[in-house]
């Protein structure tokens, strides 16, 4: 139960930074899209994430929501956040051969290095409560063949 | 847990969505006339984002947007900050 307890409050956490997130990118739709432009990406490439960023946050949000969906939706947040962390690290190390401004906002007003450790910091929540979650989910199937037994 | 799970909801619902809303600023300066600082006290066009510059992280400004009436350094208030301006040829 206690394990179940925090693997709800651990995925609302993930919900809440998707959420945030993805609606503030919407909302200020125009600095977001000039922010993309300022990433050291093809222009087309930009153009694929300017789209697919904020819409892949807010299925995230409605998949860690519903618990039929929510392992998935774990993997998902693992996925993208350690891409976030990949980036983070490749543009700190300067393999694009220069560091872009994050202009604006809550998070983007973070340093590179600063959203890097925010970051690992999600990583790990996903991965722990990935954990959880397949702990539980183990656990309520041993119970149920018990029970059945 | 149904308790716990309307809660979070609530929760996450006001802090996300109101958070975002509250934190996203509601004239975005990048939507206006960006220019950049030439000089002491002179400030010209800066172009357009990604074709004729491209604004690299500092601690310095980018680009500012004209919000006086004349063009003095009180005239013009930093919009892309801790960045550099580097134009592209």
């Amino acid at each position: 139960m206690k394990k179940q307890v925090m693997s709800e409050i651990i995925s609302f956490l993930l919900i809440l930074l998707f959420l945030y997130a993805g609606v503030s990118k919407i909302y200020g739709f125009p600095g977001f899209i000039r922010d993309m432009h300022n990433q050291p990406f093809p222009l087309w490439f930009s153009n694929f994430l300017i789209l697919f960023i904020p819409l892949m946050e807010l299925l995230l949000v409605a998949m860690l929501f519903v618990h039929r969906t929510r392992r998935w939706g774990l993997w998902g947040s693992l996925v993208v956040m350690t891409a976030f962390t990949l980036y983070t690290s490749v543009i700190l190390l300067r393999l694009f051969g220069r560091i872009p401004c994050s202009c604006g906002g809550i998070i983007k007003s973070l340093s590179w290095r600063q959203h890097l450790l925010f970051n690992l910091f999600f990583v790990g929540v996903a991965i722990i409560d990935l954990y959880l979650h397949i702990d539980n989910k183990k656990k309520s199937v041993n119970t149920t063949t018990y029970r059945t037994n | 847990m149904k308790k716990l799970r309307t809660g979070l909801t609530a929760t996450v619902a006001v802090l996300g969505i109101g958070g975002a809303l509250a934190t996203v600023p509601k004239q975005d300066c990048t939507t206006q006339p960006q220019f950049r600082k030439l000089g002491s006290n002179n400030y010209v066009s800066a172009g357009t984002l990604n074709v004729n510059y491209r604004c690299d992280a500092s601690t310095t400004t980018c680009t500012y947007i004209h919000t006086g009436s004349g063009s003095t350094d009180a005239d013009y208030t930093a919009c892309r900050t801790q960045a550099t301006y580097v134009p592209i040829h």
